[in-house]
């Protein structure tokens, strides 16, 4: 059963002069346990389609259904708060917060407390990979690979079973991105995520159990 | 195509050109208007200062001030004072004239209304002499004597007074002397002159019989006149032959020299006809008659010739501009024919028509003057001299009843002492005119004042001034608009273009091209746009003058400051093209300044340059202290390093200049409502030109009008007489000029004021007394009722005899007055406090020059200023106080006033009272506010009660001027301040809001990543909201309490300046706030697409 489905998703970009259809009636069912790889060339539609599952936007026509219910008949900053994690390509981590205070910042939302938060915090960092030392440090002492993880811990954090990526290991070097992506379909397969990525790495194309090809707007494949 | 390039991807996002358009055209409108309003006022300030004059009018107002002929010592002192006070002009004052003026004759001229000391004096012949007309002489016959003679009657007898009590109750009193026989009659001493003891009892009475050997007059007619002023032949006289001890006879004809005394005078025959007084001519033994045999002898010759010449004299005015003498600078002369001569026309002259009628002169003709010396103590008693002087006529003034016999010329004169107590004209710049008065007027000398005459000029500029004010204010508010929106301008447009750089530089583009690039698109959208609002401002222009020229201001209503003519002039200063250009050229340069910065940085900004990366790191550790967005706020604070110091020192700064300026603008405040809580104004009632505020003549109903109004309080009254001390009168004999001696005598002497306060004195208009009091005494005395009038006594009974040694003694029952006296005349006189003397003084408002005395008692004594020994006795001396300020019980006066004019109105005193009363007038009148605010009230109140002032004759004849220019000057300018701190204020809130937005702005602009993160968290707006406030707002804050540190050293009281610092915080909160708000409506998606 689709954890996430797309239902004839339509997301239309426009101004005073012209518009441009980037999603062009989608129709696709994304299922928990599996890790799905997003392809498709620059242009194609794929990072607009991430932001439309990831709730920061409303398609302009059909619907983003999570276990049933539609996201245009949700609330989108609670859906986005409990129910889908994102991880960027740039890491987005607050530059003023310590790795693990990033990592904590998601789960105080949640209203667990920061002595907790901070535990939990650890763990998660440890769990992907990275040292103690890591912890009390600020992104921009944090090589690429390293924030990388501290923003797959703060998508941990979050506790949702919908994992977004977009494009996580575009700024990695090879080692890291085979790491990062060892991460994340461990939490697919060992902990029934849904991991979404957006990618233009065949390799990890081919690492992923579905790959969907976006072509103009629509799935190619 | 650079250039084409440059300009399309600028004009290519259309709302932000055109937005920018829009706000350069409208702050180029508003610079062209201002500048050009600005210009406009300056240029009518200049036409201003052309066409009007401002004098200052130099007066000596002590003394007998206005009397233009007065020979007063003090006035010439201050003269002299004055002159060496100007000797080197004052800042302001262009030019110093001391009052010249010569007596001259002009051969053939005749004047009608000479003030001349000889204007009675002639030579005639007469003829037809009558029979002579014998003196009364007196007798003094005691009492047991007059009564035996008179009655017949050679018993024991009283007189009394009271006739009603002695006669029981019955019978009707004359208000005479009554003889109360031991048998019971009465006989009436009416028609004989009584005389008393120094206890009052009646001694004897005087018995008049003709004195065979003193001829009191003959009748006569003139049959020939020799000279007199205005007198004509075949009329006839009584000849009264003072001066000559021999007797005229009957039939013959005789040549004589006297003069024509007043029919009406008490020492004349009244009989209706006109009196001649042989008198003795001046500097001649002989005998001023002789029998005439058709042939003049010489000395008669001579003597009617003098007389002629000095009747006929001429006032010569000398000055070195004719325009500024205080008739023509106030427009009661001007030229009628020719014109006024220029200052280096010397020789040239104005003269008034009767002058060009009489000499039969023209425009052009020269007339030729002889000086006139005068006695240094009396200005007519005039002598012939040698001087000589041929004047130009340049012009011929207006016709004018006021000036007649009267020339002005260009010159120095020839030197005459000066006679009355104007003491010269100030010329001063016009602009700085009210500020050289202010300055000045302290350093006159005492009992001089200073008024200044500005034909309006004063309220001509105010409204251009104001414009000015307002126009500057606009143009520095446009202008910091202009600075902040092309910032804004050429960041948006320049500074931004980084990227766009890059990919020139990458492309090989020459520096200059990119400069190119870069800067025509901006300075063509400035260019077109402040052409735009230029000339859109230079058509309206014109009816913005129209609009600033139309703001007339009048004086307010009975100020001081409305003194003098006001000019009605049609002042354009037409249109002039620069302040458009100016407004143009400075957009466009404010554009291409901020350009050319911005520029520089893009450039660099896209140049690739080696090592400019530095990367900041935070220090401190993980930390779980505080929950929710407080704890985002106080980690951001934490480690926001310099964007944590900037906003408060950033807020500390501006929260201490607004506490500053709000400090001056609260200065301002304070010292505009001390001004109207400390500063008293007064109002004196004045001449109908507002020039004289002594010697009116002031009805008791106008006072009481003006104690009825609101807001008056403290008024003030006086009225003063002539006095002397009666052994200090000079022996005046009875020939000669001996009245008109006596009468010039009395007329130099100090005055004895009855007053209710020495405030109301005019000594002290502008001079607090000071003065040294009797124990147990102080000023309330003056207004006390307790004193009686002198008038009552004076009518009601002769209560003055003489002791044998010929001293006046007043009777016992007699109280002396309280008085305050000056320490100069104590001093000569030998008095201390509490010490009595007698004085003489001449009543001439209700009795025909009625000489009474009065009985003094010091109980003060002040210090003298103005050289005159003026005494000061109680209101009640003169009138009942309560007749005038309060409820007036006539039962407790109505004995003494019930006998008037030599009758006594039994039962109808009330009446009486009211007619005795209201014949009393004042000659100085002022008053008081209970409080500098009410002064717009008072001026309403008082027109509305009809009251007249300065060139405006109201219902009540009694013409008010308040002393309100000090006042409205210190209120004006601060008000201006205080227009304009509001106006900076309002600006500098305006600013601080904008410094709170684009500070907020910039600084949470940098920060889009986290606050978009949040968003793609979900977090909710409200605590994101809050994550950025808080933390604006606790830097705010912290800057804000250290900015108000500066209110111990600048702090000024009152609320404005916590409240400015509050209000500081509010806007930039305010600011901070719209800018967290707009951030937060961007699209999500945007936000996360969006680079640092």
């Amino acid at each position: 059963m689709s954890i996430l489905e797309l239902r004839d998703v339509r997301y239309v970009y426009k101004n005073k002069y012209r518009s441009v259809e980037a999603i062009n009636g989608i129709n696709y069912g994304f299922e928990a346990g599996k890790v799905y790889a997003l392809m498709g060339r620059s242009g194609s539609g794929k990072t607009t389609l991430l932001s439309l599952m990831a709730g920061l936007d409303l398609p302009t026509s059909g619907q983003v259904v999570r276990e049933g219910v539609p996201t245009s008949e949700t609330d989108l900053e609670k859906y986005r708060r409990e129910n889908v994690s994102v991880i960027y390509q740039d890491f987005r981590l607050f530059p003023l917060l310590t790795a693990a205070e990033n990592v904590m910042y998601p789960m105080e939302l949640r209203g667990v407390k920061p002595a907790e938060a901070k535990r939990r915090a650890a763990e998660l960092i440890e769990s992907v990979g990275l040292p103690d030392s890591v912890l009390d440090r600020f992104p921009p002492m944090l090589s690429g690979g390293e924030q990388q993880r501290v923003a797959i811990a703060r998508a941990l954090g979050m506790e949702t079973k919908i994992l977004l990526a977009d494009e996580p290991t575009g700024n990695l070097d090879e080692d890291n991105s085979a790491n990062v992506f060892e991460i994340l379909r461990r939490l697919a397969h060992d902990d029934g995520y849904c991991v979404i990525i957006v990618t233009h790495d065949e390799a990890i194309g081919q690492k992923a159990d579905v790959t969907v090809r976006i072509r103009d707007g629509v799935i190619a494949e | 195509m650079i250039f084409r390039n440059g300009i399309k991807s600028n004009t290519r996002a259309r709302g932000r050109t055109a937005l920018f358009f829009c706000l350069i055209a409208a702050l180029t409108f508003s610079l062209t208007l201002s500048l050009g309003v600005l210009s406009y006022s300056e240029r009518t300030i200049e036409k201003c200062d052309e066409t009007y004059r401002s004098i200052g009018l130099i007066e000596y107002t002590r003394g007998d001030y206005p009397d233009e002929n007065a020979a007063d010592s003090a006035a010439r002192a201050a003269y002299d004072s004055v002159g060496e006070l100007f000797a080197e002009l004052p800042e302001g004052v262009e030019e110093w004239q001391p009052e010249l003026n010569d007596i001259v004759f002009a051969d053939g001229y005749t004047n009608r209304s000479s003030s001349s000391k000889y204007a009675d004096y002639g030579v005639v012949v007469l003829s037809g002499i009558g029979d002579p007309v014998y003196r009364k002489v007196y007798d003094f016959l005691p009492i047991d004597e007059a009564v035996r003679t008179f009655f017949g009657y050679d018993g024991g007898f009283t007189v009394t007074d009271d006739y009603l009590n002695n006669n029981n109750g019955t019978g009707f009193s004359m208000g005479v002397y009554y003889i109360l026989t031991d048998d019971g009659n009465f006989y009436s001493l009416a028609g004989y002159d009584v005389n008393f003891d120094a206890e009052g009892n009646v001694v004897g009475v005087t018995v008049p019989r003709e004195d065979k050997d003193s001829v009191f007059y003959y009748s006569a007619r003139i049959s020939e006149v020799i000279y007199a002023s205005d007198f004509k032949p075949n009329r006839l006289v009584n000849l009264i032959p003072s001066a000559i001890d021999f007797t005229l006879e009957k039939g013959k004809t005789y040549i004589a020299h006297g003069a024509f005394v007043n029919k009406n005078d008490p020492l004349g025959p009244l009989n209706g006809i006109s009196n001649f007084e042989i008198t003795s001519i001046k500097g001649y033994d002989g005998a001023p008659v002789e029998l005439y045999d058709g042939t003049v002898p010489e000395v008669f010759a001579e003597t009617a010739g003098l007389y002629e010449k000095i009747n006929n004299c001429l006032i010569l005015n000398s000055s070195a501009d004719i325009n500024d003498a205080y008739e023509f600078h106030q427009g009661f002369l001007y030229a009628e024919e020719g014109e006024i001569p220029s200052p280096d026309d010397a020789g040239a002259c104005m003269i008034t028509p009767d002058v060009a009628y009489i000499l039969d002169v023209s425009v052009g003709d020269e007339i030729n003057l002889t000086l006139l010396s005068s006695d240094p103590n009396l200005r007519y008693d005039l002598n012939v001299t040698q001087s000589r002087a041929t004047l130009r006529v340049a012009g011929i003034t207006n016709e004018s009843s006021d000036y007649s016999g009267r020339i002005w010329t260009i010159g120095d004169g020839f030197g005459s002492a000066l006679f009355g107590y104007r003491l010269g004209t100030l010329h001063f710049d016009n602009a700085s005119a009210a500020d050289a008065v202010e300055r000045i007027t302290p350093l006159l000398p005492e009992g001089v004042r200073l008024t200044l005459f500005d034909q309006g000029y004063g309220d001509a500029v105010k409204p251009l001034y104001s414009a000015i004010n307002a126009s500057v204010n606009t143009a520095i508010v446009s202008a910091f608009g202009a600075a902040a929106v092309m910032l804004i301008f050429a960041f948006l447009f320049v500074g931004r273009q980084s990227g766009n750089v890059k990919i020139m530089v990458s492309l090989g583009t020459p520096r200059a091209k990119i400069a190119a690039w870069l800067l025509s698109g901006a300075m063509m959208i400035t260019i077109s746009a402040a052409a735009l609002g230029a000339v859109v401002g230079y058509i309206l222009l014109p009816a913005v003058y129209s609009a600033v020229a139309n703001r007339s201001v009048s004086a307010p209503l009975y100020s001081e400051t409305a003194l003098g003519v006001r000019k009605q002039i049609e002042l354009s200063a037409g249109h002039s093209v620069i302040p458009t250009v100016v407004a143009w050229l400075g957009m466009t340069l404010l554009a291409l300044l901020f350009c050319l910065i911005f520029m520089r940085r893009a450039i660099r900004a896209g140049t690739f340059e080696r090592g400019s990366s530095r990367m900041r790191i935070p220090r401190g550790t993980t930390s779980t202290a505080g929950r929710g967005s407080v704890r985002f706020a106080a980690l951001s604070i934490k480690r926001g390093g310099t964007r944590s110091l900037i906003v408060p020192a950033v807020a500390a700064v501006l929260t201490a200049a607004v506490i500053i300026m709000a400090g001056v603008f609260q200065g301002w405040q304070n010292e505009l409502d001390g001004a109207y809580e400390s500063m008293t104004i007064s109002g004196n009632a004045v001449s109908t030109n507002g020039r004289y505020y002594s010697g009116l003549v002031i009805e008791p109903a106008n006072i009481r009008s003006l104690l009825e109004l609101d807001d008056i309080e403290n008024v003030y009254v006086s009225k003063s007489y002539r006095y002397w001390l009666p052994d200090e009168m000079p022996a005046f004999g009875t020939s000669g000029f001996a009245l008109e001696n006596r009468d010039d005598w009395i007329a130099t002497q100090p005055e004895i004021t009855a007053t209710n306060a020495l405030a109301g004195a005019k000594e002290f208009y502008y001079a607090e007394p000071s003065v040294e009091w009797l124990d147990g005494w102080d000023e309330s005395f003056l207004a006390s009722d307790e004193y009686e009038p002198f008038l009552t006594y004076l009518f009601a009974r002769n209560r003055v005899s003489f002791s044998e040694t010929g001293e006046p003694v007043l009777p016992k029952d007699e109280k002396p007055v309280p008085a305050v006296i000056g320490d100069e005349f104590a001093e000569a006189h030998g008095l201390r406090l509490g010490d009595s003397f007698i004085a003489q003084f001449r009543e001439n408002s209700i009795t025909f020059n009625a000489e009474p005395y009065i009985s003094i008692n010091v109980v003060g004594i002040y210090k003298q200023t103005g050289g005159r020994a003026q005494i000061y006795v109680p209101l009640g001396w003169t009138v009942p106080p309560d007749a005038i300020f309060g409820e007036y019980n006539p039962e407790e006066h109505a004995p003494q006033v019930s006998f008037f004019m030599g009758y006594y109105f039994e039962g109808i005193s009330n009446q009486l009272e009211y007619y005795f009363y209201s014949q009393i007038t004042f000659s100085t009148c002022r008053f008081t506010f209970s409080s500098a605010s009410s002064l717009d009230g008072v001026r309403e109140t008082l027109r509305n009660a009809g009251f007249s002032r300065v060139g405006k004759l109201g219902p009540i004849r009694m013409t008010i001027v308040l002393n309100d220019a000090s006042f409205i000057k210190l209120t004006e300018t601060l008000g201006r301040y205080i227009t304009t701190g509001k106006v900076m204020m309002a600006v500098i809130a305006a600013l601080i809001s904008a410094c709170g937005f684009i500070i907020s702005w910039l600084l949470i602009n940098g920060r889009k990543q986290e606050f978009a993160l949040m968003r793609g968290f979900g977090v909710p707006k409200g605590r994101i909201f809050a994550s950025f406030f808080i933390e604006q707002a606790l830097l705010c804050g912290a800057g804000t309490l250290v900015g108000c540190v500066s209110l111990f050293f600048f702090g000024a009281g009152g609320w404005l300046q916590p409240a400015a610092a509050a209000a500081f915080a509010v806007f930039y909160l305010a600011g901070c706030a719209v800018s967290v708000k707009l951030i937060g409506k961007s699209k999500l998606m945007e936000l996360l697409s969006a680079k640092e």
